[in-house]
């Protein structure tokens, strides 16, 4: 397929890369089996690592298309810690992925189109820890944008997604960030290339972006609980897929309150794109099951912009479930339809299933 | 297109099955279901009368097999999710002494979960522990000084003795607490037995040598 042999380089690359990894972690291996029990060489044990691989079908049906599209993905999840014999070095994170859309009806930017084969780096980073206490940390690679109530929870792969793709731009960036968590806060502020998935700098490319909020982490899918708040920025020369230069800029306001079995999460931003202003914001409600296995969304969006012809606004309703009783398998779906066009279009809805495996 | 749908899956599961057979055992893992999610502030909080002190974190394996033992003596029940990798923080002062551990655990309470941090003392006892993540009313109750004191310096033994219903009772009446946050303190004195039992059948646990155990 035309579109396979446009991406098979790429595609050979990664290969490459996800068999280093696996070499690596072989190696690793080898060293723990050849280990005794004794204290001393369990000190000695200094990379310590979880390796999953994760593999998901995802379904979407639109009022548009004709059949079924969607993609699959399949890759490695590993998480890594590195320490000496007395304190913990860094923390390793890789999320190398093969992800093959499908007559996918709405494709992301780094895909070449709706049927495609791409390497999608999700995060990948070394979290160096600096000060030795929490405080602060230096992280390397393709990280998370650490802004809105996104950066407190884990929907990468998921259905479940909040608003830092669509409002920034981007999810994920190449670059380096100052991290921590300081008694009553933590914060996160990096700068990145501007490229999105792929690296690459025509054009000088750039971002900043950073979120001061509670301490929470974001290693539980539930994200935290009591009351959390954040303060983002976002400030980017972004190079989009299409080899175009887009500005954007944006503060936000986030925060999630658990009451029982409900949870409520906010998030709003204020900012330009392309010099234009605009403020969008999303309100999620969600009910969860006692042994949180079962969890049930509903996602309210909106967005205010100042178009040529006028301010205009638009909104969004998705609703979803998520069943994950093991990890080693849950399953997902989700309705989303719009409620209000900023700029008029035929009706639709997106109609997603979701299986996703770890292994 | 479904045929394309088709080849692509088959694919992937073959791709899979592969990969799940070449890399070894003890490699292809799950996440942890729980771990602490902010180690340093934590170990801060539970060891505050040691100031200068270090962790090195370290992955234990709960399996159903090893987890037996719990169920078995203590009629503890485990969530699937439980079973797989966790993460325990060793403690050592600044003379390089083992002074404890903290561990997070998840468990069920009466509207959803909770995440339970326990800490031992150098002796694998209980000696303090914070909710990392609760939505119940009566968390802070349960954080009270007094509720903490109750608890402090517990074998895992003596705590499974409080979780049996005539204990539970007894204790939530003892320390004045209302009747409603018993779910609360049975998800506390599970995550704290788990926690208890679990480390004082590990031998390999950094910081902690023979003579301290």
């Amino acid at each position: 397929m035309p579109t396979f042999d446009h991406t098979a380089g790429r595609l050979k690359w990664a290969l490459g890369f996800l068999f280093g990894v696996f070499a690596m972690s072989m190696s690793t291996s080898h060293a723990q089996e050849s280990q005794t029990s004794s204290i001393l060489e369990t000190w000695q044990d200094a990379y310590q690592q979880v390796t999953a691989v994760d593999a998901s079908v995802t379904g979407l049906h639109t009022r548009r298309s004709q059949d079924w599209g969607g993609a699959y993905t399949f890759g490695l999840d590993h998480y890594a810690r590195l320490s000496n014999d007395t304190k913990d070095l860094a923390t390793i994170n890789l999320q190398l992925y093969l992800t093959r859309f499908e007559d996918h009806p709405m494709p992301p930017g780094f895909a070449d189109g709706p049927t495609d084969w791409e390497f999608t780096p999700r995060i990948n980073t070394i979290n160096w820890h600096v000060s030795g206490d929490g405080r602060f940390n230096i992280k390397v690679g393709h990280y998370e944008m650490p802004y809105g109530i996104e950066h407190t929870i884990n929907s990468n792969g998921t259905l479940r997604q909040f608003t830092t793709g669509p409002n920034l731009g981007t999810k994920v960036d190449w670059g380096v960030t100052l991290n921590g968590t300081l008694p009553k806060f933590l914060y996160e502020v990096g700068v990145g290339r501007g490229s999105g998935m792929d690296f690459k700098s025509d054009g000088n490319p750039h971002l900043l972006v950073g979120r001061i909020g509670s301490p929470v982490n974001t290693q539980n899918f539930w994200g935290t609980g009591q009351t959390a708040y954040g303060l983002s920025f976002f400030q980017g020369d972004l190079l989009r897929p299409n080899g175009t230069h887009q500005q954007r800029w944006r503060i936000g306001l986030d925060g999630q309150h658990y009451l029982g079995p409900v949870g409520l999460l906010g998030e709003v931003s204020v900012g330009q794109t392309e010099g234009r202003d605009q403020v969008n914001g999303l309100v999620e409600v969600n009910l969860t099951n006692p042994s949180e296995s079962l969890l049930l969304y509903s996602q309210y969006r909106w967005q205010y912009q100042d178009l040529p012809s006028g301010w205009a606004d638009g909104s969004s309703l998705a609703i979803g479930v998520r069943y994950a009783p093991s990890y080693r398998w849950a399953l997902s779906t989700q309705f989303s339809q719009p409620l209000r066009d900023m700029v008029p279009a035929p009706d639709n809805y997106v109609f997603a299933l979701q299986a996703r495996f770890r292994y | 297109m479904k045929q394309m749908m088709m080849k692509t899956l088959s694919g992937s599961i073959l791709a899979l099955i592969l990969l799940g057979g070449l890399l070894p055992n003890g490699l292809m893992a799950q996440p942890a279901y729980c771990a602490i999610r902010e180690p340093y502030a934590a170990v801060d909080t539970l060891f505050p009368e040691v100031p200068q002190h270090q962790f090195r974190s370290k992955i234990v394996k709960y399996t159903k097999e090893s987890t037996q033992r719990l169920r078995d003596d203590y009629q503890l029940r485990f969530d699937a999710r439980e079973f797989g990798f966790h993460w325990l923080y060793p403690v050592q002062d600044e003379q390089g002494r083992f002074v404890g551990l903290a561990h997070a655990r998840v468990e069920q309470e009466h509207l959803r979960t909770t995440e339970v941090v326990v800490a031992t003392d150098a002796s694998l006892r209980m000696k303090d522990y914070f909710f990392q993540r609760c939505s119940s009313p009566y968390q802070d109750l349960l954080e009270k000084p007094e509720v903490k004191e109750a608890l402090k310096g517990k074998t895992s033994a003596e705590l499974a003795a409080l979780i049996q219903p005539d204990g539970l009772t007894g204790l939530i009446e003892r320390l004045r607490l209302p009747s409603q946050s018993k779910p609360l303190m049975k998800a506390l004195l599970a995550a704290s037995i788990k926690t208890l039992a679990w480390v004082e059948t590990q031998d390999d646990i950094p910081f902690l040598d023979s003579h301290s155990k």
